[in-house]
């Protein structure tokens, strides 16, 4: 099924082979994507379903933030002793900033701002990667499976090609959920 | 060596080695370095900007909703000036073309 509008993405009705198994949590508001995609992030890297969208989308607007812009997001998760990494990302898969880097390596999912309709950022849009596909040595193939927290059917996936187009549209804009260490300011040895 | 080049090496190396064989079944644990290497690296300039980037929108549902209630708007105004009283609100919301 192609979405009206959109570059080919189309729906899946099984996690691809080798997607994180991410759950799902839909956005209650037009405006609380990115709510939805940090929640299902955290709820990922927390193993059980500790946060519930309606009530971060609660508490961001209780606190007089904006539950659409990254750095919100980002001091709000702070007060809950998770860290929200906002990185400009790259479609490749070297540290720190390659989308496939934190995905197949180091099995985060990764949340991403893109515009399907253009160049107007008032269509600007937050889904969660959970999976992705390198093109084959022939330079074909490639593709992105992703969460959309505000889709009739949520698992989506495109060609690389198609993503990479959507995502520059959204500025490159990458965020990863991580726990820190418990004592960030610790040496490793 | 500049500073970018700085921070490419010193990334490189806390992260180096850390390639699997295959995606973790659980998100794979960072380092106090490695942390502290990523705070510093998401406050480069080009990283920073992110901060501000917004996602409101929905899909091209909420879009083409909108142009529909943008259009049921005007016909309910349409409807209630009459005809006479349409031709005149157009002609004045074109007179400054």
């Amino acid at each position: 099924m192609l979405s009206a509008g959109c570059e080919a993405s189309r729906r899946l009705d099984t996690y691809p082979a080798g997607a994180l198994a991410v759950q799902y949590e839909p956005a209650s508001d037009y405006s609380a994507c990115l709510v939805a995609s940090v929640t299902m992030a955290a709820n990922y890297l927390a193993g059980e379903h500790r946060y519930a969208e309606p009530a971060m989308l609660a508490e961001l607007r209780q606190a007089g933030l904006d539950p659409s812009r990254a750095g919100d997001l980002k001091r709000h998760l702070s007060g809950k002793g998770l860290h929200l990494l906002t990185l400009a990302g790259r479609l490749e898969g070297r540290p720190p900033a390659g989308l496939f880097y934190w995905l197949r390596e180091r099995g985060y999912p990764v949340i991403c701002v893109i515009n399907r309709s253009g160049t107007n950022l008032a269509y600007n849009h937050a889904v969660v990667v959970i999976g992705a596909q390198e093109p084959s040595s022939e330079r074909t193939g490639g593709a992105v499976h992703y969460l959309d927290p505000s889709a009739d059917e949520p698992l989506q996936t495109c060609t690389l090609a198609t993503f990479e187009e959507m995502w520059q549209r959204g500025q490159w804009a990458m965020m990863v959920v991580l726990k820190p260490p418990a004592d960030p300011s610790e040496s490793d040895g | 060596m500049n500073r970018h080049a700085r921070l490419s090496a010193i990334v490189l190396t806390l992260f180096a080695g850390t390639a699997l064989a295959a995606t973790p079944g659980r998100p794979a644990a960072l380092t106090p370095a490695q942390y502290r290497a990523l705070v510093h690296i998401e406050q480069q300039p080009e990283h920073a900007a992110v901060l501000d980037v917004q996602a409101t929108y929905t899909s091209e549902r909420d879009r083409s909703m909108e142009a529909t209630r943008l259009s049921d708007d005007f016909w309910t105004v349409a409807y209630d000036a009459g005809l006479p009283g349409s031709i005149l609100i157009v002609l004045i919301c074109a007179a400054p073309l």
